[in-house]
């Protein structure tokens, strides 16, 4: 490894910037974003060489999230009940992404977790171990069973579309 | 599906523009130099609850333990016979007693000692009476107070001597008594003018033993 904080911030502050902004807005992600490169910055003499920094990064920031997540919850049900992205100017939102909006509202805080941090910010099972310091097997059985009911939620949503 | 769904509406956020980062990266990295003064900040927090903290217990135990801390002695029984009951205790534990009064003007004896050790066994066996003494020096100050526990015996730190005063021409001493045991000397008070000498009265009683 043997990056150096500038490498790092480089590499990774677009991708997280990015996967913070979806979750919980823009201005609150340039705050969450600030906050994690600061406390690793403090960190970094500290930080193992040898240990991934992208994991570590974003167990990071899932620590700070922790702060917002009924503010998360709460832009995923007003996207899903008025279908305006609370986020960004979408043109048309499609009602598929009203319908997803609406299932990861309904999701407990650490299952969504595991599947966004999965899902939007690309980490493996055992990157996702690592950055919620959690046993890899639980990840695993965590996302299977989440994504399992988010299926179904979606499904629900779906047929009482219908 | 799910994921693709997934993918779909995190693409919907762009990605930060240069100036966002520029500003993100500012405020990460001066975040170290901000951390060291919330340290001292900190530190001196703590200082200061510390040094609250010792002050009110060192504080709240003189309160409850006035002797301890070694300052005053309660004075209701200054002056009274029984009170040498109390006082006596404290002096076999080397701790003074306030100050004596001035022994009357005109016998020999511990006139002008105001130390209190001279009341507690430091009498010597009482000289012949001698003629009237001259009028008393200024009083030296006490010395400092003994630490509890020590003998009695101990030689005590001495305290400051009060200026002499004049010494007047010494009449003819009359006979001297038998000397008792000599306890811990005081220090001595100042000498007072010895006035003329008047005859010499019988031999003293014995003061207390030391």
């Amino acid at each position: 490894m043997g990056h150096s904080f500038d490498e790092a911030f480089a590499e990774e502050f677009a991708s997280l910037h990015r996967y913070l902004a979806r979750r919980v807005g823009a201005s609150a992600a340039d705050e969450l974003a600030a906050e994690t490169f600061a406390v690793a910055f403090r960190r970094w003499d500290r930080l193992d060489p040898e240990r991934p920094v992208r994991p570590w990064l974003y167990g990071i920031a899932a620590n700070l999230m922790r702060h917002h997540w009924r503010k998360e919850r709460r832009m995923l049900r007003a996207y899903a009940r008025t279908g305006v992205d609370p986020v960004f100017a979408v043109d048309e939102p499609a009602e598929d992404t009203r319908e997803l909006a609406a299932a990861l509202a309904d999701l407990r805080q650490d299952e969504r977790e595991i599947l966004l941090l999965h899902a939007w910010a690309e980490l493996t099972d055992t990157e996702i171990a690592a950055a919620l310091d959690i046993p890899a097997g639980t990840v695993k059985s965590r996302l299977s069973r989440t994504r399992e009911k988010l299926r179904n939620q979606l499904d629900a949503i779906g047929q009482e579309a219908v | 599906m799910t994921d693709d769904l997934l993918t779909q509406f995190r693409s919907d956020a762009p990605l930060p523009d240069e100036t966002t980062a520029a500003r993100v990266y500012a405020r990460a990295t001066s975040e170290r130099r901000r951390l060291p003064s919330r340290r001292v900040i900190l530190a001196i927090a703590v200082a200061i609850v510390a040094t609250a903290g010792v002050l009110s217990t060192v504080l709240g135990s003189d309160a409850k333990h006035p002797q301890s801390a070694g300052h005053t002695l309660k004075p209701p029984f200054v002056g009274r016979p029984r009170d040498y009951l109390y006082q006596f205790p404290l002096c076999l534990t080397g701790a003074r007693g306030p100050t004596g009064s001035n022994g009357p003007t005109g016998s020999s004896g511990p006139t002008g000692s105001n130390d209190f050790d001279t009341w507690c066994g430091g009498l010597t066996g009482a000289n012949g009476a001698s003629g009237p003494t001259g009028p008393n020096g200024p009083t030296g100050s006490n010395g400092p107070i003994r630490p509890r526990g020590s003998s009695r015996r101990a030689s005590s730190p001495t305290g400051p001597t009060g200026p002499t005063g004049p010494t007047g021409d010494n009449g003819p001493t009359g006979p001297t008594g038998p000397t008792g045991p000599t306890g811990p000397t005081g220090p001595t008070g100042p000498t007072g003018d010895s006035g003329p000498t008047g005859d010499t009265g019988p031999t003293g009683d014995v003061g207390p033993t030391g």
